[in-house]
């Protein structure tokens, strides 16, 4: 938890400019999903990306997964550029990032066993000894809390939580430096998710992991994140300590998206909304902005400057953190008048 | 799939579709007559009492006798022995044809699906090219060409029928390489090869298996064709085509000759579809196991003997429904079975006139049966047993028409796929339309109006352009709320919602919970939501009732659920919950998972998972009783054990902002 604000020497990831588009058929402009991303992972920092759906968050992390082609912008890890690496790059690269994605119904093969999904990152470009890989494979299951008689099950006789756990055990297999964590804890029941969580953080207490944790959850973010980057229509709004972000949000988007989580807490609840109903006032701005902000349509603080004045850039807004807001001094002042309430 | 621990694999599941498919007494019997069939064929030499081209003018045209079983044609030839040695003929050339069309259809389609972009165009439009040339135009070119040999005219079909295997082939490596796994075996760096032949075509074998099959089929009834035209078979060598046609000629002479070659050629052609039947429902079955669980439970197997009367904890009494006689929704000892598997047990709830009450819990709690089973709309293999009266009558005795009267009008439903509620071949308006229609029974300019209107009450602006969108143009927000919209189409006196704000984002959640709150001040309804937040349930209901493995284990007003839960369940529930946590400090996770119905023990539910269980707990049924909030009832034996037995939940409470 170092080089929050990236002392060089301890940065494992760097994503530079990243942009990334989709083509939409031959007809159609491409869609830039995300654009000029930038942002370090530290060695055993949590970073959060965290936006509504569409905000191009899975991108991002397809993008340093090799599942997105790149367009423009550059990705190192540990110092190397590693933007769109070939498949033989790729292999190297994967003994340092893995993955856990979302649905854990489609994430284990079907057709094969428990082990032989677990082992399966061993064999790559290796072919490992049969006890070795038994052995690996037994004491990883064991460490995520899956007993050795899973070795010969299938998937199907799994649940939810049960299979994510299986996930990670295959991510963690070769011990990678860094985890992308695409909704890792999204389609868990709440007891579960708490599981996994803990799981998650108790294996970054024991071997040092980075974690890029992709999520719409704000909760979940606040509560496991080291730094979180607050995403929308594929341009970073906050990015900061999650401590701040979470807690005095800099950004309209970024406190729209807080005051719109509901907690458990009848009389919380009824304060949240109405500070929510208070601060709600409808855009001055209407319609989709080409040149600008693009939160402006949606912010109660938009002039008619923020979608005419180019890009918004980030701007230092404190100890290693950022906000892309041309208004920032009233947002500011205003929340200082009116705290987020967790 | 050259890991190591393959070996261990069991066999059992592996071949899964496989014992699928043997359950299948129409594909067993299909694929036995092809491998009798064939293993004849091959034995000819052995088996054929006759040379095939041996002709013996004493017995022509003889019918069925001892020494020809099958009987003889024109020549006196041996029908049986023809059969058997036309056979190699016949089901080497499908052979030749299939596996030309399987293995260069295969390879492309993998290619062309997995590489997509420019590749999948090539092969794919040039795949259609090959479609669009008259097959018998070539043929008979090729037959002309080889004098009449009849290899090449086989491998020739086979090369146009690639295109139909090739296409069903792309079909299913794009569904497969949308699969999860697939990017994971990327991540790790697999290498191309081993993805498409260790991941995606293990997993696609089932259509490409039912296509061949069919093509099989097809093949046969096209070379028989052939034969029969003397094309690819030069008389006196025999081929089940060619002699179907032999015995048309002597037709009235002796009828029964195109029993034995035409009946062979039906029963194979017949025997290649019924292994393509059997392999498609083995793979259907195969993969419906592995899927995800469906969120509504549908029984599969017939509903077994059910005991009607209610199970489970036997001791409650028609219990802790107070002011039950006054209630709008009141459901006493509901129980629902399918298959005589008990998914939901004794539930009691009520519902007063514009109360919100929340039905929380996990996922395979019991939630959205309960609630379907309010509406009726569970099917005939659930067991429903219990009282549920709506304003005073029992819904559950009345017949399926008064149901209908009091659906959409009394109690109306919105799920929580708005995209899967919506009929994409519909506007918004007609959907809306059609329900104004039968509730009101308006016409044209009145039910456009109302339509209009209804749009306008769940906060959509512009309705008329609402109305004539369809539902592919509409976002997860809007599509929520045009549902909102239908179901208040009958004026209802009771809305059940069923995790209508699921699967939208939190800045629309929040939106479409103001619209249900604006919406019950205005029009004074009821409501019952089912979610798994607990945050929803502080944010809109009066009330919650919180569901564990069918059972309903705690009911209080919502801010007593919060601020003193009685039940160990809702306590943990509660604690789990990330903004309650402290950062960076492990979260109060609840030890393994929701058990399935089949696990559930007569005594407590949650004692597995609880952290204060004791033995009391396993002794039996546990009932519904008084806590210590006003109107707060829970299913917990431990529940007057002290004060000490209540610390999670009332440890936490929210904590304000700096």
């Amino acid at each position: 938890m170092t080089a929050l604000d990236g002392s060089d020497a301890d940065i494992l990831l760097e994503v530079d400019d990243l942009t990334v588009s989709y083509h939409m058929g031959m007809r159609r402009p491409p869609f830039r999903a995300v654009r000029d991303i930038t942002f370090k992972v530290a060695r055993g920092e949590t970073v959060s990306i965290v936006g509504e759906s569409g905000s191009g968050k899975s991108t991002i992390g397809g993008a340093i997964l090799g599942l997105r082609a790149i367009e423009s912008g550059s990705i190192r890890l540990q110092g190397e550029d590693i933007t769109n690496a070939g498949i033989k790059r790729r292999r190297a690269i994967a003994r340092h990032i893995q993955a856990v994605f979302q649905d854990p119904f489609s994430s284990l093969d079907p057709k094969l066993t428990i082990g032989e999904s677990v082992a399966e990152p061993l064999t790559i470009g290796a072919r490992p000894r049969r006890d070795e890989t038994l052995r690996s494979v037994t004491e990883t299951l064991g460490r995520v809390g899956i007993g050795a008689d899973a070795l010969r099950r299938f998937p199907a006789e799994f649940s939810g939580g049960q299979r994510q756990r299986v996930s990670i055990a295959r991510s963690i297999i070769r011990t990678p430096e860094l985890i992308v964590c695409d909704e890792a804890v999204s389609a868990l029941d709440v007891s579960v998710q708490a599981q996994v969580i803990n799981l998650l953080a108790d294996l970054k207490a024991d071997s040092g992991t980075s974690y890029l944790f992709i999520s719409h959850n704000m909760a979940v973010v606040r509560h496991i994140s080291d730094r979180v980057i607050v995403l929308y229509k594929g341009r970073i709004m906050e990015q900061g300590p999650a401590a701040d972000v979470c807690d005095q949000p800099a950004h309209p988007y970024t406190r729209s998206l807080i005051a719109a989580v509901p907690v458990p807490n009848v009389a919380v609840q009824e304060q949240r909304r109405t500070a929510r109903s208070l601060a709600a006032k409808p855009s001055v701005v209407a319609g989709d902005v080409q040149d600008g902000c693009p939160f402006a349509p949606r912010c109660p603080f938009a002039r008619p400057a923020c979608t005419t004045s180019g890009d918004v850039r980030l701007v230092g807004v404190g100890p290693g953190r950022s906000a892309a807001c041309l208004r920032l001094d009233e947002v500011l002042r205003t929340a200082s008048a009116s705290p987020v309430i967790w | 799939m050259s890991s190591p621990v393959v070996a261990d694999a069991q066999a059992k599941e592996r071949f899964r579709t496989a014992r699928a498919f043997a359950r299948n007494p129409l594909g067993v019997a299909g694929l036995a007559f092809v491998l009798i069939t064939s293993g004849c064929v091959v034995l000819a030499a052995q088996l054929a009492p006759y040379d095939p081209k041996a002709q013996d003018y004493s017995t022509v045209l003889s019918g069925p006798i001892s020494a020809h079983p099958l009987g003889t044609d024109q020549l006196g030839r041996d029908i049986l022995s023809r059969l058997l040695f036309g056979g190699r003929l016949t089901l080497l050339g499908v052979f030749e044809a299939v596996a030309v069309a399987f293995l260069i259809g295969v390879v492309l389609g993998l290619i062309a699906g997995f590489a997509g972009g420019q590749v999948d165009n090539l092969i794919s439009r040039t795949a259609d090219i090959v479609m669009a040339i008259p097959a018998i135009v070539i043929l008979l070119m090729i037959y002309a060409i080889t004098s009449n040999n009849p290899h090449y005219g086989m491998l020739a079909l086979g090369l146009l029928s690639v295109p139909g295997i090739c296409r069903v082939t792309r079909t299913a490596t794009l569904a497969a390489k949308s699969e999860t796994f697939i990017d994971v075996t990327r991540v790790i760096g697999m290498g191309r090869a081993r993805i498409i032949f260790g991941h995606v075509l293990p997993n696609i074998w089932g259509p490409i298996i039912v296509n061949t099959s069919i093509l099989a089929a097809l093949t046969l009834g096209i070379q028989g064709g052939l034969n029969y035209l003397n094309l690819g078979v030069t008389p006196p060598d025999p081929s089940w085509g060619g002699m179907v046609s032999e015995a048309q000629q002597s037709l009235q002479l002796q009828p029964w000759l195109i029993v034995p070659s035409g009946l062979t050629l039906a029963l194979t052609i017949m025997a290649f579809i019924l292994i393509a039947d059997a392999m498609r429902d083995a793979t259907a079955a195969a993969g419906a196991r592995s899927e995800r669980p469906a969120r509504r439970r549908k029984a599969a197997q017939p509903a077994g003997p059910v005991s009607e009367r209610t199970a489970g904890p036997a001791v409650t009494a028609p219990g802790p429904v107070d002011g039950a006689a006054s209630a709008l929704l009141a459901v006493r000892s509901l129980s629902v079975a399918f298959g005589g598997q008990r998914v939901v047990q004794d539930v009691n709830l009520t519902v007063d006139t514009g109360e919100t009450l929340g039905i929380v819990g996990e996922s395979g709690c019991g939630k959205t049966v309960t609630a379907s089973a309010i509406l009726g709309s569970l099917g005939r293999t659930a067991r429903v047993s219990g009282d549920v009266s709506f304003l005073g009558q029992n819904l559950l005795g009345v017949g399926r028409k008064a149901r209908a009267q009091v659906r959409g009008k009394g109690i109306a439903y919105v799920s929580q796929d708005p995209m899967v509620a919506l009929d994409p071949c519909f506007s918004v308006g007609s959907h809306l339309g059609e329900v104004v229609g039968r509730h009101d029974g308006l016409r044209a300019g009145a039910r456009r109006a109302r339509v209009s209107e209804l749009l306008t009450m769940v906060g959509l602006p512009n309705p008329d352009d609402v109305a004539k969108k369809f539902p592919h143009e509409l976002s997860g927000g809007m599509a929520q709320r045009v549902l909102i919209a239908l179901a208040l189409a009958g004026r209802p006196k009771l809305l059940i919602a069923d995790e209508i704000t699921t699967a939208l984002d939190v800045t629309i959640q929040a939106e479409i919970l103001d619209l249900l709150r604006s919406l019950r001040d205005e029009t004074g309804m009821a409501m019952i939501l089912i979610t798994h937040d607990l945050g929803v349930v502080a944010d809109i209901c009066d009330r919650a009732a919180v569901m564990y493995a069918g059972q309903v284990v705690e009911t209080a007003a919502a801010a007593t659920v919060f601020l003193a839960p009685a039940h160990p369940y809702t306590q943990a529930l509660i604690a789990a919950n990330p903004i309650v946590a402290e950062r960076g400090r492990p979260l109060a996770s609840i030890p393994g998972s929701v058990p399935p119905p089949a696990q559930w023990p007569a005594s407590c539910h949650f004692a597995d998972r609880c952290l204060r269980v004791e033995p009391v707990c396993r002794s039996g049924p546990v009932a519904m009783s008084q806590a210590a909030g006003p109107g707060q009832t829970a299913r917990c034996v431990l529940l007057n054990a002290g004060a000490e037995a209540f610390p999670v939940g009332l440890e936490r409470p929210a904590k304000e902002g700096p």
